[in-house]
């Protein structure tokens, strides 16, 4: 069984890692950003994982030296009142789901925001101390016995 | 004597010839006495024509009036009225002959004999014709008859010079219609050029002016109004001496006379030959007279003129319309000239010359009316655009608590806002707005007395002094309202001043505007107080979370060293340090809750050492470390040397927040530095200023940056756009705030080599004061 994790904070990823790899004696695969996401997906079409674990809240990538151009962008002063929107999990769930594909591999947005933060109809697991909960959705949604 | 050589159409061509040459409707009398050379010796020329609705009336009663005359001796006579019953004329007229003659008038039965004017001659010869007039655009057509005559003496007219003289006679009737015309055209076409280059400072008195000489008349007076208006008043007059006028100087649709009996719509015009007849000392014709003049212009109340003249008095008039709506009158009287009557085609001229004047007057009223509409609109527009400048440009809460800010008497005091309106109202002098109490009983305040002024259902209305809760003030009232009536607003008008239209409706709008931004000012109070509301309880929440973390913060110190075990280390230091960044964001959280409510960053201070801060910073430095370490494996290095340096150098330190301070420096150098490098911390001396500075390589941050990363909400465009990392812009706001509280500084140096630095400057403290 192959799982993919997408989390952009270090301590979760490697507690949920381990967890699910205990729970389900599976392959599981972090990812740590959205980009990271984004650049495997080709290949999860062509090799699709059997679950998804997406956080809401990712960065779009990981900083690194060799590929940073920061010093391109500039300033103004207009960004005060800007309020962007960082939940690129989102986009991360509807690139599986309109993916012919990916469409059938079931995943579960995994996330500390509650209903108020989230779009109406967007169907979330909220993080808890455990995985009990996210092992039995992912038993159900697989059709999995314990 | 007609010359025998000469046949009727020669002498029908002269006439033509001579005829065309003439340009005044009083020229007909030359043409009379061209005619009557025709037929020389002919002493007299006279042309009849029947008294306005004679037709109206049973035969017997019809009259005739001299339309024009013409005599040898030219000497003045008075013209008057015939009967058609009982002359020779009228016999001609209503008889088939071409031509009726008498060899002597005197002797005649069927000739009038009251007219001793008539005495002086002997043969007369009475042809009767056809004449045409208009009237309201419609040709009408009326009887009349051209009379010539021979001094007593003379031989009668002979049947030859009969014949011809009848050929001659019908023709007199085109050729006047000829000439009328003309006369017509003429006078149009100066009343066009006239009214379109009219000089507004006498407007419509050069118009009077072409009108009365090309009418021959003493006077000319135009009457004008608004339409639905009760009062026309005089507008323009070529009687010098307003005493002297055949009338009165405005007239109100109820009082007696020719004007109101036009205006109120008894018909288009009215000519009356001779009004002496009407006036009470008149001779014992004036009862018939009246009576005559009763039928044919029935409601007519008679009361212009009560002098006395030898000469006839003829009047008439025409209404002044602009093809929808009555807006005067204009009047003719006492015709300059014989026959001093104004006959049907004088009448015909005041029309057209009304219908011109109306149409321009029309236009005229229409663009003064469109240019008070604009300029109406164009101040409600400034008024607007200046409220709209000033709550955007000042303080939205502080413009709007001013100008609604309520004395004892609950009067806005406030000039701001009221200024603009007074600026902007055409007549204004000054305003107020009174307040309704809702919570007090105050039937006898200013503002309950001037809403009374308002009629039930009124939003807005003019208020005469007469009616004012103040004494001698005129002004315009408007509702201030937003949903329910809040007050009322006051526009003190200067007693002089007209109020253009659409005054009020300007005042009903700035009533609303007023209601309006009461309403916002009280959703922005319900506003402020709901969030105060929940700033507090950020504050409680502050210091619930505070105290549990603090605690396992240091059990998690206390218990770091005693493991052995390198993976329960490992994850025990993880825990420190997230326990850690708990810590830190909790005490944002109520930093930022203080500064919302408005309460300044006020810390107790106290000195604290070199050393001291360094300790506090190892702490800081390990604390990130071990968030770090297993992920983006940065080091945090502290210069301890740097710190030694400064060995008996002491700063004075509220150490609580210094180490917030340092956790959100700390924090953003996590975030934004590359994998697998070293964040620096080390400390100098600077002009009097402890240095901790704060350096790492990674995402860059410019001039511009530099100086905005301490605005509160601010976050550079890369780490929005591309990192697209969470957070809100408020750690390095706090960290600015945190350092004015010290009188220090924070300042950021703009990436050099991929490395950024940070600085917070402490004062340094003068030891040898303590």
């Amino acid at each position: 069984m192959r799982i993919v994790v997408v989390e952009d904070d270090y301590h979760q990823r490697d507690w949920l890692a381990g967890e699910l790899s205990k729970a389900f004696s599976a392959d599981v695969e972090p990812l740590n950003s959205f980009g990271a996401f984004h650049r495997r997906f080709k290949e999860f079409e062509q090799n699709p994982p059997d679950y998804f674990v997406v956080d809401v809240m990712l960065v779009s990538d990981q900083l690194s030296e060799e590929n940073d151009d920061s010093n391109a962008y500039d300033d103004d002063e207009e960004q005060v009142d800007d309020v962007e929107d960082l939940r690129q999990g989102l986009i991360a769930v509807k690139m599986i789901g309109d993916s012919a594909s990916l469409r059938r591999v079931p995943a579960t947005l995994y996330t500390v925001l509650t209903r108020q933060d989230l779009p109406d109809g967007i169907v979330f697991m909220p993080k808890q101390e455990d995985i009990s909960a996210l092992a039995a959705e992912i038993r159900r949604r697989l059709g999995i016995s314990k | 004597m007609m010359q025998p050589h000469d046949t009727t159409a020669n002498y029908i061509e002269k006439l033509i010839e001579f005829a065309a040459g003439l340009s005044n409707l009083a020229d007909l009398r030359k043409i009379l006495d061209r005619a009557a050379e025709i037929a020389s010796p002919t002493d007299a020329c006279i042309i009849w024509d029947e008294v306005p609705r004679a037709a109206d009336v049973s035969l017997c009663t019809a009259h005739l009036y001299a339309l024009a005359q013409w005599c040898r001796d030219d000497e003045h006579w008075l013209t008057m009225e015939v009967p058609v019953g009982n002359s020779l004329t009228g016999e001609a007229i209503m008889g088939n002959s071409p031509w009726l003659s008498t060899p002597d008038l005197h002797l005649d039965g069927r000739t009038y004999k009251k007219d001793p004017w008539l005495s002086r001659f002997g043969p007369g010869l009475s042809i009767p014709v056809r004449l045409e007039s208009r009237s309201n655009g419609e040709v009408v057509e009326h009887r009349g008859a051209v009379n010539f005559y021979r001094f007593k003496g003379q031989q009668p007219f002979s049947p030859v010079e009969a014949d011809v003289l009848a050929h001659i006679g019908r023709l007199i009737p085109h050729l006047y219609r000829s000439l009328r015309d003309r006369v017509a055209f003429d006078l149009l076409m100066c009343l066009d050029r006239r009214l379109d280059e009219a000089s507004r400072a006498e407007p419509l008195l050069h118009e009077a002016k072409l009108i009365a000489d090309k009418l021959r008349c003493e006077e000319v007076s135009i009457f004008l109004g608004r339409p639905g208006d009760e009062t026309f008043h005089l507008r323009a007059t070529t009687i010098p001496d307003k005493s002297d006028l055949f009338g009165k100087v405005g007239y109100k649709l109820t009082d007696p006379g020719i004007v109101p009996w036009l205006l109120n719509g008894r018909e288009a015009s009215i000519r009356l030959l001779d009004v002496r007849k009407l006036t009470k000392s008149s001779s014992d014709f004036s009862q018939y007279y009246a009576a005559h003049v009763a039928h044919r212009y029935p409601h007519l109340r008679w009361s212009e003129w009560k002098g006395a003249a030898e000469k006839p008095i003829s009047c008439m008039a025409a209404l002044i319309t602009d093809g929808r709506h009555t807006l005067g009158v204009i009047q003719c009287s006492r015709a300059a000239a014989e026959p001093y009557y104004f006959g049907g085609r004088e009448l015909e001229m005041l029309e057209l010359a009304a219908d011109r004047i109306g149409r321009h007057e029309g236009e005229s009223q229409r663009d003064r009316d469109m240019q008070q509409e604009v300029g109406s609109w164009n101040a409600l527009s400034r008024i607007l655009v200046e409220l709209s400048n000033m709550v955007t440009q000042e303080s939205a809460d502080a413009i709007v608590a001013e100008s609604l800010f309520l004395n004892e008497n609950r009067e806005s005091v406030s000039r701001r806002t009221l200024e603009i309106f007074v600026g902007s109202v055409p007549g204004a002098e000054r305003a107020t707005a009174y307040w309704r109490d809702p919570a007090a009983s105050n039937s006898g305040s200013l503002a309950n007395l001037w809403l009374k002024a308002l009629a039930p259902g009124v939003k807005s209305a003019v208020v005469k002094s007469s009616e004012s809760p103040e004494p001698q003030v005129d002004a315009l009232v408007a509702e201030i309202s937003c949903g329910a009536p809040l007050g009322v607003l006051v526009i003190h008008l200067n007693s002089n001043a007209d109020v253009p239209p659409h005054s009020q409706t300007l005042a009903e709008i700035l009533g609303r505007q007023l209601g309006l931004y009461h309403h916002l000012y009280r959703q922005q109070d319900k506003l402020r107080k709901q969030l105060l509301r929940e700033v507090r309880t950020f504050a409680d929440l502050r210091h619930q979370i505070k105290s549990p973390i603090l605690m396992a913060y240091r059990y998690l110190c206390a218990m770091y060293n005693s493991f052995s075990d390198a993976e329960s280390r490992r994850k025990l230091g993880a825990i420190r340090g997230l326990t850690s960044k708990s810590l830190g964001v909790a005490g944002c959280v109520g930093l930022y809750a203080d500064l919302a409510e408005g309460k300044p960053i006020a810390p107790h201070l106290a000195p604290m050492s070199a050393d001291s801060i360094l300790t506090t910073v190892v702490e800081s430095a390990i604390d990130h470390e071990m968030i770090c370490r297993d992920d983006t494996d940065i080091l945090f290095s502290v210069d301890h040397g740097s710190f030694k340096a400064l060995n008996r150098i002491y700063v004075r330190i509220n150490r609580e927040l210094f180490m917030q301070c340092m956790t959100n420096l700390l924090d953003n150098a996590a975030k934004y530095s590359f994998p697998k490098t070293t964040v620096r911390i080390r400390a100098t001396l600077a002009d009097g200023f402890v240095v901790v500075s704060v350096t790492n390589r990674g995402v860059s941050l410019s001039l511009k940056g530099a100086g905005m990363c301490w605005n509160r909400g601010w976050r550079g465009q890369y780490v929005r756009e591309k990192m697209k990392s969470s957070g809100h812009g408020i750690g390095l706001w706090l960290v600015h705030e945190i350092m004015k509280a010290h009188d220090g500084r924070a300042k950021a140096i703009p990436t050099q080599d991929k490395e950024t630095e940070f600085q917070l400057y402490f004062p340094k403290m003068d030891i040898s004061r303590g």
